[in-house]
């Protein structure tokens, strides 16, 4: 079956966005290398799914932008999760306002490459909480916030990971990818 | 002459993948082999820490921290299942000077089993007290854990190495290394080593622009 692959940008402790909500940090880490990783990451999975939040600033960037991020995000059918969003305009994408363990478990019966989450932060803390997730691949940021949104809350246990492999990158960024056990 | 540049600060925790530092708060804080199923890891990471000691010659505890381990480290020949690095990480341990931060609220007594007793660090002027050390003459000083002392001292831009030993499990309860940070740090990273039960051992030092220097 295919996977569902949590793809987010972190904090070294553990938040993926400070209280401020600015986005400025991930940049200060993101190098070239970093970048060609990504668009390879990015085309190699068959849906992109995301909450509410993360498809309005994405849907406001990505059709206007020349990064070679761009194409896959724009190209690759997106799934968006939300009970308030009626439609979105965004090319291959669809809304869906369903139950999101019923609805990624229908994702998952359907053939084809993997699932890609990336966010935002109570889309994914949903997703870990509901044990949806079967690959975490976070990008650990050389920065510490203090407070903000983390990527786990609430969680009713604990989450024993197996590593699967590390890379840093030039500016100090580490891509750790880890398997729920 | 020795400056703050040759005594350098050094913080050695480890932690979980969601940043949290201590165990179960009504257990014991520092037992984290709760979150380590392999034996021979915890010798890996010991062995890691053991080369420290080679420029580390002082060790600065939190007093909670300082609970803990002095129930611990005096005994280490003892300890049911001591390895050889164990045993060779407690001798640096036990004849390290060790210094207690117990600020306003002063311990009558500190032991370090039969080892020479910590000394204090008590008052309100735990900053000034700190940088007067690292500007003394001596090695380098190596924080074990301590999160509370760890958060001030990191808001006053005293710690000039973090070494976080990252264990592969997220957990649900237990303190942050960071909360109530007084504003964003940037750091640099210096080293990533990857230990065979998946923990990483990552060494960041504070980014220029930051400190403040």
């Amino acid at each position: 079956m295919r996977k569902v692959v949590l793809r987010m940008n972190i904090s070294l402790d553990g938040f993926v966005a400070p209280a401020s909500g600015a986005h400025d940090w991930v940049f200060r880490s993101f190098d070239e290398e970093l970048e060609m990783d990504t668009v390879n990451q990015f085309w190699q999975v068959g849906i992109h799914i995301m909450g509410r939040v993360t498809y309005h600033e994405m849907a406001e960037h990505w059709p206007f932008s020349t990064a070679k991020l761009a194409p896959p995000m724009n190209e690759i059918p997106k799934v968006i999760f939300s009970k308030t969003l009626k439609e979105t305009n965004w090319n291959n994408s669809q809304v869906v306002e369903g139950d999101i363990a019923e609805e990624i478990y229908h994702l998952k019966q359907q053939p084809g490459k993997d699932i890609m989450a990336h966010g935002g932060g109570r889309f994914a803390q949903s997703l870990s909480r509901l044990g949806l997730i079967d690959e975490y691949r976070l990008i650990v940021n050389p920065i510490v916030f203090g407070n903000g949104v983390p990527l786990f809350k609430d969680l009713p246990d604990a989450i024993n990971l197996k590593l699967l492999s590390t890379k840093a990158y030039e500016k100090g960024a580490i891509l750790q990818i880890y398997q729920p056990m | 002459m020795k400056g703050c540049s040759e005594c350098v600060k050094i913080l050695f925790i480890h932690s979980t993948f969601n940043g949290v530092v201590t165990d179960d708060p009504c257990e014991d804080k520092t037992n984290f082999s709760v979150w380590t199923t392999d034996v021979s890891t915890k010798g890996e990471g010991s062995e890691y820490l053991l080369n420290r000691f080679d420029t580390v010659d002082t060790i600065l505890l939190g007093r909670g921290t300082y609970e803990d381990l002095s129930r611990k480290w005096p005994f280490v020949n003892d300890w049911p299942n001591a390895s050889d690095v164990d045993s060779r990480l407690g001798d640096k341990i036990n004849n390290a000077h060790k210094l207690v931060v117990t600020g306003d609220r002063p311990l009558d007594e500190l032991k370090w089993g039969e080892f020479k007793a910590p000394k204090q660090l008590t008052g309100s002027n735990i900053e000034e007290q700190i940088k007067d050390l690292k500007n003394g003459d001596g090695g380098d000083i190596v924080i074990f854990g301590s999160p509370t002392l760890v958060r001030s001292l990191a808001n006053a831009n005293l710690i000039d190495e973090y070494q976080v030993l990252v264990h592969p499990v997220v957990v649900n309860v237990g303190e942050h290394l960071f909360d109530n940070l007084k504003e964003r740090k940037d750091f640099q990273l210096l080293d990533v080593k990857t230990l065979t039960d998946g923990s990483l051992l990552i060494t960041y030092e504070p980014a220029k622009s930051s400190t403040g220097q």
